[in-house]
């Protein structure tokens, strides 16, 4: 039986979408149990009337509630009573826990990773991995896209082997075509960071790596996974998707400005809901911490039931593939000295 | 409180108990980050029920500074 901790609340749609979330997973994975952490009355509220495997889940009650706006480093150490710090410390106190799944205040969750839950042995910085579909049907992992702004060229090293580990185990993608985020293609550009990183990268045998990558051809398909900063990563990440989200309201809005386009749409419209579909992150789960000692995935704040389910099963995947010892046996010891 | 952070520091460094002195510089000498040693005043603050000042951290050089820190507080 794997156990998960879920944090019902802080995400824009909690309870709800937690609960619900929990529930889907519960139908789609026999050996799951999940605990659920928040108001009992306001969760218990959610499961009326509904049918799940009681004896797989489990409530415990939290009755606070870290908000997006309140100081990380204050809110794990004062709201010891949230949602969020009980579903960590039931983490770190049973060691039967094996992940938490969380939709609440991502710096919280990230202070409470580093700081509570700690990192693997070797780990500089653990860092965030989210994956995004690609034009040829694939996925492409970016890692980081936010953890850590001020990185240096081994944390780089780390994250390809932690991210290419991750899509190996938990999207069985076979030897990950990595590839370093940088403003050309060629080996020698960029700054002493990437210029660096490459060489470190292209000597290490535990990676598939492909070279430098402009932003413009993250959603090629020709790549399975991009290393960057936090900074650019997060940067890459939501303009990507703002640029797809303004132009599909680019396309509406112009399909409702003719009748002839209208018509002509009215025949698309199916092609248009599979596009929709394809680009909508609420079926492509969370994004996972990777280096923390323990699960940890962070969902989107606006995350629906089903994206809630798909963050689940990430941090079912991690547990059950047994990713983090994979992790250790694979990072070069580090002198963290030279952090 | 020595052996009680030494103890903490062992478990969350990997190392060996005995190699930790009083003057055993935390990050040169234990090969402790910033992290680590983040983590640990938050271990230390749950089991002793305190709050150390963010600023109180540039502080806290060697293994002697945490100990006479906590031991001014009052607390074994």
């Amino acid at each position: 039986m794997i156990r998960i901790a879920v944090d019902c609340f802080g995400g824009d749609r909690s309870p709800e979408a937690n609960v619900d979330g929990a529930l889907l997973a519960l139908a789609s994975m026999s050996d799951l149990q999940v605990i659920l952490t928040g108001d009992e009355e306001k969760i218990k509220t959610c499961l009326e009337g509904k049918k799940y495997d009681s004896t797989r889940l489990e409530i415990v009650h939290a009755p606070e509630v870290i908000g997006t706006d309140e100081k990380p480093t204050d809110a794990i150490r004062l709201k010891k009573d949230s949602s969020m710090m009980k579903a960590v410390r039931l983490m770190l106190q049973d060691d039967s826990v094996a992940g938490i799944v969380s939709t609440g205040s991502t710096g919280a969750l990230v202070a409470a990773a580093m700081l509570r839950v700690g990192r693997l042995k070797n780990v500089i910085r653990p860092a965030f991995c989210p994956v995004l579909p690609t034009m040829n049907g694939g996925l492409v992992g970016i890692c980081d896209s936010g953890a850590n702004v001020d990185i240096t060229p081994d944390h780089l090293l780390q994250y390809a082997i932690m991210a290419s580990l991750y899509l190996e185990n938990v999207y069985n993608v076979s030897s990950p075509r990595v590839a370093l985020l940088n403003i050309g293609v060629e080996g020698e550009k960029g700054d002493e960071l990437r210029k660096t990183a490459y060489q470190l990268l292209k000597n290490c045998d535990k990676i598939n790596f492909v070279g430098n990558m402009e932003s413009r051809d993250l959603l090629s398909g020709k790549y399975d996974l991009v290393v960057c900063d936090g900074f650019g990563g997060n940067v890459l990440i939501k303009t990507t998707e703002g640029t797809a989200l303004e132009l599909l309201k680019k396309i509406k809005k112009d399909i409702f400005s003719r009748l002839s386009y209208k018509i002509g749409a009215l025949f698309m419209k199916r092609m248009f809901m599979e596009e929709k579909a394809f680009m909508d992150y609420q079926n492509y789960g969370g994004s996972v911490l990777l280096g923390t000692s323990r699960v940890v995935v962070k969902g989107h704040g606006s995350s629906k039931a089903t994206a809630v389910m798909k963050c689940i099963e990430q941090a079912y995947k991690m547990e059950s593939s047994r990713l983090n010892g994979k992790i250790e046996e694979s990072l070069p010891e580090y002198d963290k000295r030279n952090a | 409180m020595f052996e009680k952070l030494k103890v903490l520091l062992a478990k969350q460094l990997r190392i060996d108990a005995e190699t930790i002195t009083l003057e055993s510089s935390i990050k040169k000498d234990l090969g402790a980050d910033s992290l680590d040693i983040l983590q640990i005043l938050m271990t230390m603050e749950d089991e002793y029920g305190i709050t150390i000042p963010d600023e109180e951290l540039a502080n806290f050089e060697t293994v002697a500074d945490v100990v006479n820190y906590v031991d001014k507080l009052g607390l074994k």
